[in-house]
């Protein structure tokens, strides 16, 4: 800026005058005098105190056990516990982790709003300014308690939440679309990087970083699917027919709505004979207990049922009927093992075709279940399945 | 890692485009594993042949498709 000022008195007159009326519609002044009291003004303010963080971790990070304590209760303590320590250090002045709020993992699985609602209770008292939940890998019941925590603490408290998770964590699919989720390595071997994330992440959203918002998968993040309005300049149609034109000339265009893809799962395989299996059947064709005592819906549900055949040779309108809005009922309603093959599995099992079959089958309605609905229900039915010692599933669709 | 599961089903496009990994063709969308069509008789090795079709199909490693 020396150089303006020695600008300033190489200029002409009649320059001089060009020169400040161009400076002056900058703000500026002619003489340079000026840039002292700008450089003053773009000056970092820092907080005026330190940001309180609660951290909220499970039995095991926080240092009450491991699966002997996963029906631990809801707590809390003052101050980092375990990883909270490192995270601290990497947070730095600017922060203060004032509580650690811990909880089994079985205790916010199996009642999650009850879990949540008394963790809710115990950390109101430390006016939190922001919440971090895990980092909780793989995990699936941490990696659900700290998706409900998030979300519910967002809500409820109103301050900005994120935690942080492996994309093979099933809590992913089940919270992205509501609570800022970064992305970390598969296991705890890989805390020291998930830790470094989870503070850089934290500075940006206690900044205020838009872009957070706008595209998180830019920020390690896993992308959360909000769309939000922008204005163009012209309309759907034109961009339509400009769009249709470029892919008829071969030219490059940028495709506005992208297909759903669905994720490629590696199919898992039958470990040993199937006369030795152990087989489960489910069905999306709206199989349901005689009556529908659970009220299960026909279509358009997150939920479904678990209907036991124990001590039945077949299904028969004793004990079952079929509720689906999306096809017609009336044969499968008069014999229902048209939906679900009891009878032949049964014959199957007597003459050692199979090893034996599972005593319930799990059902839903298909009709227009959401994508993360049917992610959500088909992981729940696998892993009850799998804990019932089942070994291979034969699922009906209509 | 997931149980081994075989899908019996009639909108077969819908299992492919989905990744469903074995694919069994069901009857009717109507009637998966069974035919009003038939007698009893009938229907039960209707349904019968297409259980065993689908056993056999979860000993598959799961990228072929039985008719």
């Amino acid at each position: 800026m020396a150089s303006s000022r020695g600008l300033f008195f190489s200029l002409t007159p009649k320059s001089r005058i060009r020169m400040g009326h161009r400076l002056a519609a900058m703000g500026r002044s002619l003489d340079g005098s000026d840039r002292d009291a700008r450089m003053e003004s773009i000056k970092p303010v820092g907080p005026l105190r330190p940001l309180r963080v609660v951290h909220y971790l499970n039995q095991f990070f926080g240092q009450l056990g491991g699966e002997d304590a996963a029906g631990a209760p809801p707590q809390i303590k003052a101050g980092p516990v375990g990883p909270g320590r490192p995270l601290a250090s990497r947070l730095g002045g600017d922060f203060e982790i004032v509580a650690t709020a811990i909880c089994g993992d079985n205790t916010v699985a199996d009642d999650p709003e009850a879990a949540i609602s008394r963790l809710l209770e115990l950390i109101r008292p430390y006016s939190p300014d922001m919440l971090i939940a895990g980092p909780s890998f793989t995990a699936g019941r941490y990696g659900q308690g700290c998706g409900e925590l998030c979300v519910a603490v967002s809500r409820e408290l109103g301050i900005p939440v994120l935690t942080a998770m492996n994309e093979e964590n099933s809590a992913v699919a089940q919270f992205r679309d509501r609570v800022l989720i970064l992305r970390t390595g598969p296991s705890a071997a890989h805390m020291t990087a998930a830790l470094d994330g989870v503070a850089a992440l934290a500075k940006r959203l206690a900044s205020g970083d838009q872009r957070l918002i706008d595209r998180p998968a830019d920020a390690g993040c896993f992308p959360r699917g909000l769309k939000r309005t922008v204005v163009h300049s012209h309309n759907g149609a034109r961009r339509t027919v400009d769009m249709i034109l470029d892919k008829i000339a071969g030219r490059p265009f940028k495709t506005e709505v992208s297909v759903p893809t669905f994720e490629r799962v590696a199919p898992a395989h039958i470990g040993g004979p199937i006369r030795e299996a152990i087989v489960a059947l489910v069905t999306d064709g709206g199989l349901i207990a005689k009556g529908n005592p659970e009220r299960m819906p026909n279509g358009f549900t997150d939920r479904m049922t678990e209907v036991s055949i124990a001590g039945h040779d077949r299904l028969d309108g004793d004990f079952v009927e079929v509720h689906h809005g999306g096809y017609d009922t009336q044969i499968v309603n008069a014999d229902a093992n048209r939906l679900a093959p009891i009878d032949v599995l049964r014959d199957l099992e007597r003459e050692g075709g199979i090893g034996k079959l599972h005593e319930t089958i799990f059902s839903t309605a298909g009709l227009g279940m959401s994508l993360s609905n049917a992610r959500r229900l088909g992981l729940e039915i696998g892993r009850r399945l799998k804990d019932g010692g089942v070994q291979a599933v034969v699922l009906t669709s209509t | 890692m997931g149980l081994p599961t075989v899908q019996i089903c009639s909108m077969k496009q819908v299992a492919v485009t989905v990744g469903s990994p074995r694919i069994v063709a069901g009857r009717s969308v109507l009637h998966p594993t069974g035919d009003p069509s038939l007698n009893a008789d009938e229907e039960r090795s209707l349904r019968r042949r297409i259980v065993e079709d689908a056993l056999r199909a979860l000993t598959s490693t799961g990228d072929g498709h039985a008719a």
